[in-house]
């Protein structure tokens, strides 16, 4: 079992439903995903949803820690 | 005359039929340019045996693998293998290659650098990609969402056929992927996306190993 906690699952739900749900999201595996299959993905803790939860995450710790600042500087 | 070989498998499945439509469109401009000769296996022809022996008789300097991939492989139509470390990766020696497949910035690109690749480019890790779903190619060119994905990915080779360098058309991919990024970020509607996320995934681990310097 993946180390997630439900403060982590909620804070990606929240921003995911804040997009379009005409977004789809395609993984490695071929794989597509629209915006409410993603939700529910995230939701069941699904090994794509909890992939899907350590990407949002890591970026989340880029912005806190200025990695964010540091790769997207020209 | 410089060559490229293109293998492209638009299998079985949306991600890569996205790749394929870019891929077109990237092939479309260099067949403009003088001088250079462009070789493409597409869908069933982007197998193994088809791939080896356009590799053996055109000796490109480019080769472009567009796919899935693993660390050690990149795969080609129906997934079947078309280069893996140990089986076939001393076709790429001498050329350099372009990888928009998972993970193959892991090991088959060091492995491909000891065995005297010139310069390979990829991803070290799985490539993020989020569109708008179109289902054809028409469509899948004016998706908006999809181009901020896989535009900075494709300005590489656009930079490499325009006679920039290895590491030149490196810079201008991740610029143009932090051009995204920033216009994302700085915008309120749009600041705590999701795809933000996966747009700095993808800048983060795209990668190149080999002589920055190399031209095609």
């Amino acid at each position: 079992m993946e180390n997630i906690s439900q403060q982590e699952r909620d804070l990606v739900l929240a921003r995911l439903e804040i997009i379009s749900p005409e977004i789809h999201f395609s993984s490695g595996s071929g794989a597509t995903y629209s915006r409410n299959e993603m939700l529910d993905l995230v939701r069941a803790g699904d090994s794509a949803g909890n992939d899907f939860i350590k990407m949002q995450m890591e970026f989340m710790r880029a912005i806190k820690d200025g990695r964010l600042a540091g790769a997207i500087t020209i | 005359m410089a060559r490229i070989v293109v293998a492209s498998n638009a299998a079985h499945d949306l991600p890569t039929e996205y790749l394929d439509t870019w891929t077109e469109k990237i092939v479309a401009k260099a067949k403009q340019f003088p001088g250079v000769e462009v070789f493409e296996l597409k869908r069933e022809k982007a197998n193994k045996k088809e791939l080896e022996e356009l590799i053996k008789n055109k000796e490109p300097r480019l080769v472009i693998l567009h796919g899935h991939g693993s660390h050690d492989s990149v795969l080609g139509y129906e997934r079947e293998v078309l280069i893996k470390c140990d089986e076939n990766a001393e076709l790429l020696s001498g050329r350099i290659v372009h990888a928009l497949a998972c993970d193959s910035g892991k090991t088959l690109a060091p492995h491909c650098l000891k065995i005297g690749t010139l310069a390979y480019i990829g991803y070290k890790e799985e490539y993020k990609l989020a569109t708008l779903g179109k289902t054809n190619s028409k469509e899948q060119l004016s998706d908006i969402i999809a181009a901020m994905f896989l535009d900075p990915a494709f300005e590489i080779i656009m930079a490499l056929i325009e006679g920039a360098s290895v590491d030149v058309a490196f810079a201008r991919s991740q610029t143009l992927g932090k051009n995204n990024l920033s216009s994302l970020i700085t915008n309120p509607a749009s600041a705590s996306s999701p795809l933000c996320a996966a747009l700095y995934h993808n800048l983060t681990h795209q990668m190149f190993v080999g002589e920055g310097a190399t031209v095609f």
